[in-house]
């Protein structure tokens, strides 16, 4: 891609999410994630229908008239995309790439955040980690992530979701938010998440291809696997092949399924060729229910 | 059956097949366009990977081919090998007496019939040259004039007797007939082998006159005198009719025929008997051997249709099968 599509990429995602961001995501945003506690705000003067227990004793003594203690909740959070650039990423038969797919998802959420004030930051991993990018604040910071997403050509091609939540840890000091935007396809990534879950709020994002759940019959079609460039040759058409390549993948989904489960991670799936926007409301709502 | 190529060079164009089968397992999957699919290995597991070889089903068929139509362009040919032996061979008269004394039974049977199973052998062994056949008494004649057909100078050897012609013994017309049947002859040896058991004792030409006519003409002239030495005995009719054995002295003119054969460059040989005689010819025969050109003829047919027809048969399954059975995406 021509550095002027690229920008003109960015432009269209950050103009057809606004509506997104705007409308549907803002509030719940805000109320999704909340900050790391309540910080002291101020003291004021007691009205009627005040918490008694909110006094602050010492002022009241101070000054002789009831005073209570006005905390505000403190709204500077992180919020950091760890996105999976691998080899798979590059493969999308619908409208788009699942990498393209991720982008404007992090654009979404990237710009959600932006919109309430906090910092985003961004690391691109494939076996290694690829770019990072610290959290700041701004609209521009935002576009620059979205170009760095569009723009970054991955020099590996496997998948190290456990080495980008080691890396996360380092470079992050306080809890943040995080996705994981990843289609996980790789092994051993379990022990890493729930270490990462407990320090983090972390959220993964399943990105995926119909058709890397079901295979047509084909024929012999000859495979290749963009992050090992191991090569196949596979008879799409032999008895039962449909039936038990579908069941493979809800083994492997329910396994990654479970890991979640069992590491307390939210999972939002988003498929190519399907809108998100429905997927993501949904997950803001049910986050927003669970946490009134 | 024969097999040759006529353009061998050619099969260096296999150097090329091997070649290009050796790229086609060295690049491997390199070469081959293939669907990326992030789950690769999961298709694999679940699809089997048992059709790894079928990757190798078209180029080997395609190369296959490729060697066959290389087989076609080398003009492979079978070829029928024919010996030509080249006869500049002989040409052979046998000059043979008939006259009554050689019934006389000191050769067995007797001398005319020994004379003619061992002249009929002879002329059966020297399957390259002329013969041909004068027989000779109180006259001369041609039986059989020089000719290649061994059987029927075989059979005509065969119906020689006695009596053919009025009796006597002309050695010497015998002798100039039978230089005569050469005279016309282009072979390059020339031989007379002349039987007899007596003297000249008719015809206007004396033997040593034939001889010098022989020599003139470039002929070779071996001479036999049958007969034992001493006496024979000789079947005789008498004027009753009857059948009688006389004892006849045997009267071989040795000293011309010897002259004769010596004036021509042959030899005079003496035959006793049966086994002596048989061993004369045995002898003249291996002293007129000459060396006989043996040339091998081949000839070829082209042979190009069966490997050209397999090759297009080859590369016609290449094709069907790549677009059916075999046919993989991408």
């Amino acid at each position: 891609m021509v550095t002027r599509d690229i920008l003109r990429q960015v432009r269209r995602i950050e103009i057809t999410t606004r509506g997104l961001v705007n409308e549907v995501l803002a509030g719940e945003y805000n109320s999704v994630f909340k900050g790391r506690g309540m910080s002291f705000a101020e003291a004021r003067e007691y009205q009627h229908g005040d918490d008694i227990r909110g006094i602050d004793w010492n002022v009241t003594a101070r000054t002789g008239s009831p005073h209570v203690k006005v905390f505000e909740e403190e709204r500077e959070l992180t919020l950091m995309l760890v996105v999976d650039v691998s080899g798979s990423a590059g493969f999308g038969t619908r409208d788009r790439l699942k990498s393209e797919l991720a982008a404007e998802l992090c654009g979404v959420l990237a710009f959600s955040a932006t919109r309430n004030n906090d910092k985003v930051g961004l690391i691109l991993f494939s076996d290694g980690i690829e770019k990072f990018v610290p959290a700041r604040k701004g609209r521009r910071h935002a576009l620059r992530i979205l170009r760095e997403l569009l723009y970054h050509r991955a020099e590996g091609r496997g998948t190290d979701i456990e080495g980008a939540l080691e890396y996360l840890a380092r470079v992050t000091k306080r809890r943040a938010v995080v996705f994981v935007v990843s289609d996980f396809n790789a092994r051993s990534y379990g022990r890493a998440l729930s270490i990462a879950a407990r320090r983090h709020d972390l959220n993964a994002v399943r990105v995926t291809d119909p058709r890397e759940d079901e295979m047509p019959p084909l024929g012999l079609v000859e495979f290749e696997d963009p992050e090992t460039g191991e090569r196949r040759l596979v008879n799409t058409s032999a008895r039962g092949f449909q039936e038990r390549y579908r069941a493979h993948r809800a083994e492997a989904r329910g396994e990654a399924d479970r890991l979640f489960r069992r590491s307390r991670v939210e999972v939002i799936d988003v498929v190519t060729g399907t809108p998100y926007e429905l997927v993501l409301r949904r997950f803001f709502e049910q986050r927003a229910r669970r946490s009134r | 059956m024969i097999l040759r190529f006529d353009d061998p060079l050619l099969f260096l164009l296999l150097v090329g097949v091997a070649g290009l089968g050796w790229w086609h397992l060295a690049a491997g999957d390199r070469r081959r366009r293939s669907l990326r699919h992030p789950n690769t290995v999961g298709l694999a597991g679940v699809g089997g990977d048992r059709y790894r070889w079928i990757r190798h089903v078209v180029p080997t068929l395609r190369g296959l081919a490729c060697v066959c139509l290389v087989v076609a362009l080398a003009r492979p040919q079978t070829g029928v090998t024919a010996e030509n032996v080249s006869t500049e061979g002989i040409d052979i008269v046998l000059a043979i007496d008939v006259s009554s004394s050689m019934l006389a039974e000191d050769l067995t049977p007797n001398r005319l019939e020994a004379a003619k199973e061992v002249a009929a052998d002879f002329a059966a062994a020297r399957t390259s040259d002329r013969i041909g056949v004068v027989i000779f008494a109180g006259k001369a004649f041609t039986q059989a004039p020089l000719t290649l057909d061994h059987s029927v100078v075989e059979s005509l050897i065969g119906e020689l007797e006695v009596g053919m012609v009025e009796d006597g013994t002309a050695v010497g017309m015998g002798l100039a007939t039978a230089v005569k049947r050469l005279q016309a002859s282009e072979a390059t040896s020339k031989v007379v082998i002349l039987l007899t058991d007596g003297r000249n004792n008719r015809g206007e030409i004396d033997p040593i006159t034939a001889a010098d006519a022989a020599a003139a003409l470039g002929v070779r002239v071996y001479t036999i005198g049958a007969g034992a030495q001493g006496a024979a005995r000789v079947p005789v009719t008498d004027r009753f009719g009857n059948r009688r054995y006389a004892t006849m002295r045997v009267d071989v003119d040795e000293a011309t025929l010897r002259a004769t054969a010596e004036k021509t460059g042959g030899r005079y040989y003496r035959a006793t008997d049966r086994r002596s005689l048989e061993a004369i010819y045995a002898e003249i025969d291996e002293l007129e051997t000459i060396a006989i050109l043996v040339e091998n003829f081949t000839s070829y047919g082209e042979r190009f249709r069966i490997p050209l027809a397999a090759g297009l048969i080859l590369l016609l399954a290449e094709a069907a099968l790549a677009s059916t059975w075999l046919r993989t995406i991408p």
